[in-house]
């Protein structure tokens, strides 16, 4: 037999090797789709220090900065998005994120009427090797009670809570929404209207978004020739 | 699994158009010191006396369809984010006649007639201002070819897909038919350059 492998031509080698190597490809099986891979304690970690969450306070000044190295997923469905949906934010189903157009390395937040969906989906994406994929902490109730719809501090409020609050003021009219009275016993305790918590028109910020502009930056050439 | 490198966002589109560069410039000299510079070795293909141009291209393709396949398999690429063109039946076949026509007159393929112009032959960039005429004029004519162009549309298919057959059967299938072209074209070159002299 070695004699006889000797007597081939370099060729005739590399042919005998090409049809061992097709024979045995019979038996495999090529990976032909996502394979979830998960460090558990990795994420374990990440859940208790809360590294994975944005708050709705830094999505807003993110969007008020005009910043574009982020992607903002509205998981909700169609009629929910219709009713409103965060600036800068693209709709996309969970069952459509692995084949939405997203790059691993890119800053993803995720976002749904609370945490639940966006939390399942988060950990979908880990799996499948995004490596900056958060949640919006509290959904969009979050995004409502701390960024639409702020409660006002009570009348004893020190000098420095009430200037927060007015940066969150301001912050809450760009987007169209009403800052809340506290209450106490049922009665306001600062002289502002109540409001009915309607949602509001989406404000688009000034100097593009970061969904429409990464979007457009990402626009590449088409693939193939 | 972490590749293809470029799905999994190991770099982006600028560092992907220097690595396409590089690829492209050990493509062109792989081309050059395999002979397919020269017009008189290519056009030989289509006169049958000289199957390297088969012979090349079809162990290349054996042995880039292996290594994918046995990298997938060992988890490493995942073959479902690797581009597919996708399949127009007719156009592509009017294309792929097309361009054998102007490859046995020319005597290069575009690529090739790049090579060859590398190495400062007049034929290949006479050749190559013919392929650039050629674009544009296509390019004026899109309008009208645009319905056929894509017409026959079978999206990305595979041959597994096509013929419901295992990747791995494919894979086999498709070494045995290179083995055995690699054995006709020789016994055809003999046959062929015998009836020449």
């Amino acid at each position: 037999m070695k004699n006889r492998w000797h007597l081939l031509s370099l060729n005739q080698k590399l042919g005998v090797v090409a049809f061992l190597l097709g024979a045995v490809a019979v038996f495999g099986t090529p990976q032909t789709g996502p394979v979830s891979r998960v460090d558990g304690r990795e994420l374990a970690r990440i859940v208790e220090t809360g590294a994975s969450r944005v708050s709705p306070g830094e999505l807003a000044a993110w969007i008020l900065e005009g910043r574009a190295d982020y992607r903002l997923l509205d998981l909700r469905d169609e009629a929910a998005i219709a009713a409103y949906t965060i600036p800068t934010a693209e709709p996309v189903r969970v069952t459509e994120l692995l084949h939405h157009d997203l790059a691993r390395n890119e800053k993803i937040v995720l976002y749904g009427e609370d945490e639940t969906q966006a939390a399942k989906a988060w950990f979908v994406m880990r799996s499948q090797g995004f490596r900056s994929v958060s949640i919006l902490q509290g959904g969009l109730a979050g995004w409502k009670n701390e960024v639409l719809f702020p409660v006002s501090p009570g009348p004893d409020a020190d000098e420095a809570t009430r200037l927060a609050f007015d940066r969150r003021m301001r912050v809450s009219t760009f987007f169209g929404g009403r800052p809340r009275a506290a209450m106490e016993g049922g009665a306001p305790m600062v002289s502002l209207d109540v409001p009915d918590m309607a949602m509001p028109e989406v404000v688009a910020p000034t100097g593009g978004g970061g969904g429409t502009k990464a979007a457009s930056r990402r626009k590449k050439a088409r693939e193939g020739c | 699994m972490n590749a293809p490198f470029y799905k999994f966002g190991f770099f982006g589109d600028e560092v992907s158009l220097v690595i396409a560069f590089v690829i492209g410039l050990g493509f062109g000299i792989c081309l050059e010191q395999a002979g397919f510079g020269s017009a008189r070795k290519l056009a030989a293909q289509f006169y049958l006396t000289d199957m390297a141009v088969f012979k090349v291209m079809f162990t290349a393709i054996i042995t880039a369809m292996l290594g994918v396949f046995y990298l997938s398999w060992m988890g490493v690429v995942d073959v479902s984010l690797v581009y597919l063109t996708p399949t127009y039946l007719v156009p592509q076949v009017v294309g792929g006649l097309l361009l054998g026509v102007g490859f046995v007159i020319g005597g290069y393929c575009p690529g090739t007639s790049v090579v060859a112009m590398a190495t400062g032959k007049m034929d290949a960039i006479v050749f190559l201002l013919g392929v650039t005429a050629g674009i544009f004029g296509f390019g004026e004519l899109y309008p009208l070819l645009k319905d056929f162009s894509v017409s026959t549309a079978m999206g990305q298919v595979t041959l597994p897909e096509f013929f419901h057959f295992s990747y791995g059967l494919v894979v086999f299938l498709v070494v045995l038919m290179a083995l055995g072209g690699f054995a006709g074209a020789t016994w055809v070159e003999q046959r062929f350059r015998k009836v020449e002299s």
